[in-house]
């Protein structure tokens, strides 16, 4: 008998729990209906990218010295590199990075010697063709590149180009 | 007329596209009618080669990939990876570098489980906690956006320290998030830990005793909620955990038995707690310093082999590494927890319904980048 | 006695045809109730199309606030167009019926499932005045046409010839025979307490002093956790969470409906607002008095002196009240949808049977005692 009455008594210890528990997580919801969301809504604000955002390449090819270490420290070779020319005629015939390989490691920015090559906070990299994902920085103007891939780009608001950081601290220390 | 009606199990494959089976795991169930009399899970749809990758790319290059092995948790498969290649090249890593890991990845630990929360939360059926888990990892991520510039492949340590320092904004903004953290592990118990109807759907389901679990090779949480209080941190203490003060979170079968799907749950939550506890102590006592220490750009490694445990949110991650004094590994062998975890699944989802092998699913918490590889 | 709608409908058609000259009473008896009968029906139709794309919106901007997020808020004012917009998009889909399903029962399962949730709007009251068909056993009515739902979702489950399909129609029919039970008892509690099953009259009994003529505070406590019982089991059987089994999402993938697409995907969203609104309602005439309102005496808003107003703002007042109630219990199943896990198969059971049946008995004892005593 007393076996059924503690039966009973867990039975309505259980019900009770069900009900208390259950009204205190409404309670939560509730809040949140009346509180602010955090959502960015994005094409009209647009995320809050910080410095040191590992996004599209900059390059810059007055600096570059042609050493190909990003080429070779590229995990997947999504960095082309062709040179003609020997000695002081070098000359970059051909700079290209295939987007759609890149793995956005910072690896290549990192080895370079000269911090010609790093990455920007640009983080639009959509595009619609696989063949658009090779952006050619040997050419006059990589943004403009850029900008064909996706119309919209154009009604963002336009992007300083990033300087080299002060401090390349990871260059100089893998730079033997 | 009872007898005359012909009665069959079926064969119902969930997956390898189903909504909770966390990605391409296909399970295969043999069901009689709601209850589930065996289930096979099949995996393979993710494999990427990663351990043969790993021996066509030098140690350096191998590191972004490791990111993508446990995507969840990136900071905490470069950690593995570092200390591995570190042990066998002899590298002296400065100590900022092994604190700013260590911040690393018990952020991205609780960036983890987090995520871990709000899928089981969807898998009981409860859309909210997932959007509340989101909104706090969001946080987290943005905090690594600032840190390394990735919000998923974090690719944060590298071969003899870290990528960049940590600035005193960031720092700033993880102590927010802590402190937030602290207030929405209260709300996240109220919404969905202490449920009666969570508790019903999870507390003695899946129960998995510990002479089970340490059989079957389970680590992590999975391990942890059968109460065996195994954690690599403590078991063999790497990187600064040493230094740092934590606990070791079990299950205790506060709702049902030990090692139901609850204590599963409730040592991640509770691990999210520790992990708390342990970012405020890292950044408490950061050492100054370097944060690199000089690598040869061309990393020769000498002949010789290692294995480095280290505890990934999921359980024990290994890098079982064969150098043969070139710049890449002869062989690497990655010890995935999920994949070893996995594999309890057969064993403990028989004679239980269709809506437990779910619950069982999302309380061992697999990640199919990490059992495939 | 003032009329019903079918009274209203059947003035304004003669006024209609006395404009163009003709006799109202020269119409065929047979014509003129088949004529508004079907005027009532469409504007019944279109009530529930409105209510479900007004609910198909909040539903999502509900969920949106309570999970920190903003939902639909592009189309339109408040994005109060989306459900529009996805009307547009869901019926210009193409309409696929599987290979290997059964074309017929696939195709009628809908059409029976949406005939279940909209048969008792018939018999729900807005005002004393607006009700479509004024039967006596209203409340008996709406039960037995809520379960002719359940023959749909089975067959739609079984005529899909999917896996999932059948999960979900095999466990709706568990849910609904355990549901159909605390369901009836509940409302035996309410019609032990005012003695009728007309809805009509429910509601004109509670009429009085405020809101506790209403059956919850007239018939404390019995009344007041059978409307627990009546609202949770009229959760299960529209199939919100928590007992949204039939088509779990995390479990069996869509459940019921895995395999419809388009136009008949919609039938089967729209039954289930329908249903819910339906719930909503009938809880608000049986235990929550309807169209009275809360503070009756504040400008003449009450049900006694409803016809001070004026027939026409007294019904559109009532109409106010009782879709304002109404609302507001759909909005609690939205609230409940985004908050609680979902029970599994054999609990749902468990809460019917073990929970909800006791429940039901002693409130329908204990109303029945208080019905002697006092």
């Amino acid at each position: 008998m007393s076996s059924q009455a503690s039966a009973l008594v867990r039975y309505g210890q259980t019900v009770w729990r069900a009900v208390v528990s259950c009204t205190l997580g409404l309670g939560v919801t509730l809040k949140h209906l009346f509180s602010r969301p955090v959502t960015v809504e994005y094409p009209k604000a647009l995320p809050d990218v910080p410095e040191g955002w590992r996004g599209w390449h900059a390059y810059e090819t007055d600096r570059c010295t042609m050493c190909r270490l990003c080429e070779q420290v590229c995990p997947v070779q999504c960095i082309r590199l062709e040179v003609e020319g020997k000695g002081k005629e070098r000359k970059l015939v051909r700079y290209e990075i295939h987007y759609g390989l890149c793995l956005f490691c910072n690896l290549c920015a990192e080895v370079c010697p000269t911090a010609c090559l790093w990455m920007t906070a640009d983080w639009d990299l959509a595009c619609y063709r696989r063949a658009d994902c090779t952006i050619r920085f040997h050419e006059t103007n990589p943004d403009e590149q850029r900008k064909r891939l996706w119309p919209g780009m154009k009604d963002l608001p336009a992007r300083a180009p990033k300087k080299p950081r002060e401090t390349a601290p990871a260059e100089k220390a893998q730079n033997p | 007329m009872v007898q005359s009606l012909k009665t069959d199990e079926i064969l119902v494959n969930m997956g390898p596209q189903h909504p909770s089976t966390h990605g391409v795991l296909r399970c295969l169930l043999k069901t009689d009618g709601e209850w589930v009399r065996e289930v096979w899970p099949y995996i393979g749809y993710l494999h990427r080669c990663k351990e043969k990758i790993a021996e066509k790319v030098s140690y350096i290059q191998f590191m972004p990939y490791t990111d993508r092995l446990d995507y969840l948790a990136s900071a905490n498969n470069n950690l593995g990876w570092a200390m591995a290649v570190e042990r066998l090249a002899a590298i002296e890593v400065p100590e900022r570098a092994v604190w700013l890991r260590v911040l690393a990845a018990e952020l991205n630990r609780i960036a983890s489980h987090l995520l871990s929360y709000g899928t089981f939360g969807m898998e009981a059926g409860a859309f909210t906690p997932f959007f509340y888990g989101f909104r706090e990892r969001e946080t987290i991520v943005s905090i690594f956006d600032q840190l390394c510039g990735a919000r998923l492949t974090y690719h944060y340590a590298r071969i003899g320290g870290v990528m960049r320092d940590l600035s005193p904004e960031t720092a700033k903004a993880i102590r927010r998030f802590l402190d937030e953290m602290d207030r929405r592990w209260v709300e996240y118990n109220t919404l969905l830990s202490d449920n009666e109807i969570f508790v019903r759907r999870t507390a003695n389901v899946g129960i998995i005793p510990a002479d089970l679990a340490i059989a079957y090779g389970l680590t992590g949480p999975v391990l942890r909620g059968s109460g065996v209080a195994h954690d690599i941190r403590k078991a063999v203490p790497y990187a600064c955990y040493p230094k740092l003060d934590f606990q070791v979170c079990i299950g205790q079968g506060l709702k049902g038995t030990v090692g139901d799907s609850w204590d599963r749950y409730w040592v991640r939550m509770l691990e999210i707690r520790e992990s708390v506890k342990i970012c405020r102590q890292v950044l408490d006592g950061l050492p100054e310093g370097p944060y690199q220490t000089k690598v040869p750009r061309i990393l020769k490694v000498p002949a010789n082999e290692a294995y480095v445990r280290t505890e990934a949110p999921r359980g024990e991650l290994g890098f079982y590494v064969i150098s043969d004094g070139t710049d890449k590994p002869w062989r690497c062998r990655i010890r995935a927890p999920s994949f070893c975890n996995l594999s309890i699944l057969n064993r403990i989802a028989r004679n239980c319904l269709v809506a437990d092998v779910i619950m069982i699913l999302g309380s061992i918490d697999v990640v199919m980048g990490e059992v495939d590889r | 006695m003032p009329g019903t709608l079918t009274d209203i409908i059947n003035f304004v058609i003669q006024t209609a045809l006395a404009l163009v000259g003709l006799d109202y009473a020269r119409v065929p008896e047979m014509l003129r109730i088949g004529a508004a009968m079907l005027i009532a029906c469409a504007a019944m139709l279109g009530y529930v199309a409105v209510v479900a794309l007004f609910f198909g919106w909040a539903e999502r901007r509900v969920a949106g606030r309570m999970q920190a997020r903003q939902g639909p808020n592009i189309v339109g004012p408040f994005g109060l167009l989306q459900l529009i917009a996805d009307a547009v998009k869901i019926l210009v889909k193409e309409d696929i019926i599987p290979q290997t399903a059964h074309r017929f029962l696939f195709r009628l399962a809908p059409i029976l499932v949406f005939m279940g949730a909209f048969a008792p709007f018939v018999v729900l009251p807005f005002s004393e005045t607006l009700v479509v068909s004024n039967l006596s056993l209203g409340v008996y009515y709406a039960l037995s046409f809520a379960a002719l739902e359940v023959v749909g979702v089975i067959m739609a489950g079984w005529a899909s010839n999917n896996k999932w399909s059948l999960y979900g129609g095999m466990r709706l029919a568990a849910q609904m025979m355990s549901y159909e039970i605390p369901m009836g008892l509940a409302v035996l509690t309410v019609a032990v307490l005012s003695g009728h099953l007309n809805l009509r009259t429910i509601v004109l009994d509670q009429q009085g002093h405020w809101i506790f003529s209403w059956n919850i505070f007239r018939g404390f406590p019995w009344a007041f956790l059978g409307m627990f019982a009546f609202y949770l089991a009229g959760l299960a059987g529209s199939k919100r969470t928590p007992f949204d089994l039939p088509e779990a999402e995390s479990e069996i993938v869509a459940g019921y409906h895995t395999e419809y697409s388009g136009m008949r995907f919609v039938i089967f969203y729209l039954s289930e607002y329908a249903t819910m609104y339906v719930v909503s309602a009938l809880t608000a005439v049986l235990f929550l008095g309807g169209w009275h309102a809360p503070i009756p005496r504040v400008l003449a808003w009450g049900g006694e002196v409803h016809w001070e107003a004026g027939p026409v703002l007294s019904a559109l007042i009532g109409m106010a009240n009782m879709i304002g109630k109404s609302f507001f219990l759909m909005f609690v199943m939205l609230w409940f949808r985004w908050t609680y896990p979902r029970v599994r198969v054999d609990q749902i059971v468990y809460l019917c049977m073990k929970v909800l049946v006791p429940l039901g008995i002693i409130c329908l004892i204990g109303a029945s005692v208080w019905a002697l005593v006092l």
